[in-house]
């Protein structure tokens, strides 16, 4: 529990140093936010959007380390200079506002309330780690990247989707703890609700905004994304709701019409910025940054200025497609290979690849699509995990049209909402993608609810009341349910390792191969462990993973022949295979005969009991047999 | 002249009042039809407890 805090105050000081550097560069280039809170999330964003670039090039030229990481930390709160002054401005301000507003009980109620599902969160997000695909690519490539100059892992195709926000969760483990790098993933959840009051505040009243911020950080997907998946995307979320407030402000009302067109260029460059940073996060960002441009050519008319926004969204996320780019040909790796690099296509990869993300399973036909709104709520298993946003953006739906549409951060949010709605549409129909835009769909709808409440409209009020009411109930039971696997450890009650075997598939798999590699074979340098199994986080000898589903470099085409698979194996120094309770499928028969032929020998085994299905909140195990065979020497 | 207000504003109310009442339909529509796909799940988590109801 003390380490646990020490974590947290860390990732709070890193709040801090983002909001008086970021302070100092905007306050630099003559920006000049409306609000006290505003300022404070601008601030933050520009800091870590920036310590993202300054990130990569130190995991390019791989000096990412402890002490790179400290000293960069350190020349940044001596460059924040006066910013530590606007720091304190803006928590003064910020304070006294947040007093005004608590005057009535119900307020107090509904901020209490937030404040302890961000504590809830705050203290899961200090577990051990356990997300799915954390545990797969988000951790596990930053790890093996680790202190390296950075070089691809065609063996784990997701470590290509791995984005600039990644480079947060390297930074947590450059400064010694991947606890830290949860902490900044929870950063990104509560920076992302204090982005999503500021922009209901322009909406509805503060009573309202408060409600909405509840319903936000209770939503069971965005509970579990900012503490215990292990996944940025909160990142992402964040991003697009201060473009969406930075864009906003570049529209003038009449009032302020020649005072404001001065600077709107400006701000629109800079919620470029934060679309960019928002894109470097994640393929399928890519949308915020044009919906951007489209919205800056609809409503400025202006090429110039949605040039400079489209290549400050490059300047902020372009990196990480630059990457894929030099490595593979590709930027947006795998997914264009087949046209930019076909030589080099692995087929069965790509076409696994292509159905895990969802793109493959696409139905486009016109029933689906106008259906899909309701199978995401209503089906969500099958499209995403669309089900933990709860039903209130759907139900609150019909009231879009009392939003009030001529405020700037109505259509601009409307703007990144529908653009990202309906890439994920025609791409993946994976309601979890849409997680970017869900804080602004929320302020839409609750907008009119607010809007109609005002209006005196009392028996659809009393509807909404009772949907809001009876989600919130929902929604903290079910994540008061979720907190209770998580909490031991946190307090201590528990230990690492108890709740790892309890909680994390394929932990006993990894610790049977740490145990009987480490002590009883021990690795020669540069020799590999091949796995077949998902979850490869804490795997501490070298490793690298054999399915053909996730490894580009095991094609079934190439490998059917058993004696080239034993030279591939060989190619990639494995002298070890784990065979967890089966091989790949596609790979199968080729290994069962080199294991019949004696060129991989058993050598130890044992059996685990392990988590299966689809969720771990499902809690079904399985016990599986899993043996360590030894890949023969050439020559025997 | 106030008798034709009254009587817009009392199909206006009527009016506003149908759309509402249509409008919380929907409400009760799509929340059903959300938590009812929760069944499996609360029962794997309660099911022990309602068979020992029973």
């Amino acid at each position: 529990m003390i380490l646990a805090s020490a974590r947290l105050l860390l990732v709070f000081f890193l709040l801090l140093l983002s909001v008086a550097w970021g302070s100092r560069m905007l306050g630099r280039l003559g920006f000049q936010a409306e609000s006290h809170l505003e300022g404070a999330l601008f601030s933050a964003g520009v800091f870590f959007a920036s310590l993202e670039i300054a990130l990569f090039a130190l995991a390019v030229a791989g000096w990412l380390r402890f002490a790179t990481a400290a000293i960069l930390l350190t020349l940044m709160a001596l460059s924040a200079g006066r910013g530590w002054r606007d720091l304190w401005t803006h928590a003064r301000s910020i304070s006294a506002n947040a007093r005004e507003s608590l005057r009535s009980a119900f307020s107090r109620v509904i901020v209490s309330l937030i404040a302890i599902c961000l504590l809830l969160e705050a203290l899961l997000a200090m577990a051990p780690l356990t997300g799915s695909d954390a545990l797969h690519y988000h951790f596990t490539a930053p790890l093996l990247q680790q202190g390296k100059a950075l070089t691809p892992i065609f063996w784990l195709m997701q470590s290509f989707y791995t984005g600039q926000a990644h480079l947060l969760i390297s930074l947590g483990l450059s400064l010694g703890s991947d606890r830290i790098s949860l902490g900044l993933i929870f950063l990104g959840g509560l920076l992302t609700v204090a982005a999503l009051f500021a922009m209901s505040r322009q909406l509805m009243s503060t009573q309202w905004a408060w409600i909405t911020s509840l319903i936000f950080i209770a939503t069971p997907l965005v509970y579990w994304q900012t503490s215990t998946s292990g996944s940025p995307d909160m990142w992402m979320a964040f991003y697009c709701a201060i473009s969406t407030l930075a864009a906003a402000r570049a529209v003038p009302s009449s009032a302020q019409a020649p005072v404001v067109a001065q600077s709107s260029a400006r701000w629109l460059v800079l919620a470029g910025f934060f679309a960019g940073a928002a894109a470097g996060v994640k393929y399928t960002g890519w949308v915020i940054p044009f919906a951007l441009v489209v919205y800056i050519l609809a409503v400025q008319r202006s090429w110039r200025t949605a040039s400079l926004s489209g290549i400050a969204s490059l300047l902020a996320g372009i990196w990480p497609m630059a990457r894929n780019w030099v490595w593979s040909g590709d930027p947006m790796f795998p997914f264009f290979m087949r046209f930019l690099n076909p030589r080099k296509v692995n087929s069965y990869s790509l076409d696994a690849f292509l159905s895990m993300s969802g793109a493959a399973n696409v139905a486009r036909d016109w029933q689906h699509l106008l259906g899909y709104p309701f199978l995401l709520v209503f089906n969500g298993n099958e499209h995403g995990l669309g089900q933990y946003y709860g039903p209130l953006v759907l139900a609150f739906s019909p009231l879009l049209a009392f939003a009030p549409w001529k405020k700037p951060v109505t259509s601009v949010a409307a703007s990144f909402w529908a653009a990202v709605y309906l890439s994920n549409l025609f791409s993946s129909q994976m309601g979890r993608l849409l997680l970017p835009v869900y804080a602004l769909s929320l302020a839409l709808v609750l907008s009119g609810v607010a809007a109609i409440a005002q209006r005196g409209w009392r028996i659809a009020t009393g509807g909404c009341t009772a949907s809001i009411f009876l989600f919130l109930v929902f929604a903290g039971a079910s994540d008061a349910l979720y907190a209770r696997d998580f909490l031991p450890v946190v307090f201590g009650t528990e230990k690492d390792q108890a709740f790892l075997e309890r909680m994390c598939p394929d932990y006993e798999t990894s610790e049977f191969i740490n145990r009987t590699l480490q002590q009883d074979v021990r690795p020669a340098a540069g020799s590999n462990v091949m796995v077949f199994f998902r979850h490869l986080y804490y795997i501490r000898v070298p490793f690298v993973d054999g399915s053909p589903e996730y490894s580009w470099q095991m094609d079934p085409a190439l490998y059917s022949d058993p004696n080239k698979l034993l030279l591939h194996l060989r190619e990639m120094n494995v002298r070890w295979v784990v065979k967890a309770p089966v091989y790949p499928e596609a790979l199968a028969a080729s290994f069962s005969k080199l294991e019949e032929e004696g060129k991989l020998v058993p050598i130890a085994s044992t059996s685990v009991n392990n988590l299966t299905g689809v969720s771990r909140i499902y809690r079904q195990k399985q016990i599986i047999h899993v043996v360590l065979l030894k890949v023969a020497d050439p020559g025997t | 002249m106030s008798e034709d207000v009254d009587l817009n504003q009392a199909h206006s109310n009527a009016a506003s009042r149908i759309v509402q009442i249509l409008f919380v339909l929907w409400l009760v529509f799509v929340n059903v039809f959300y938590y009812l796909q929760f069944r499996d799940l609360l029962l794997s988590l309660f099911g022990s407890w309602v068979h020992r109801w029973h």
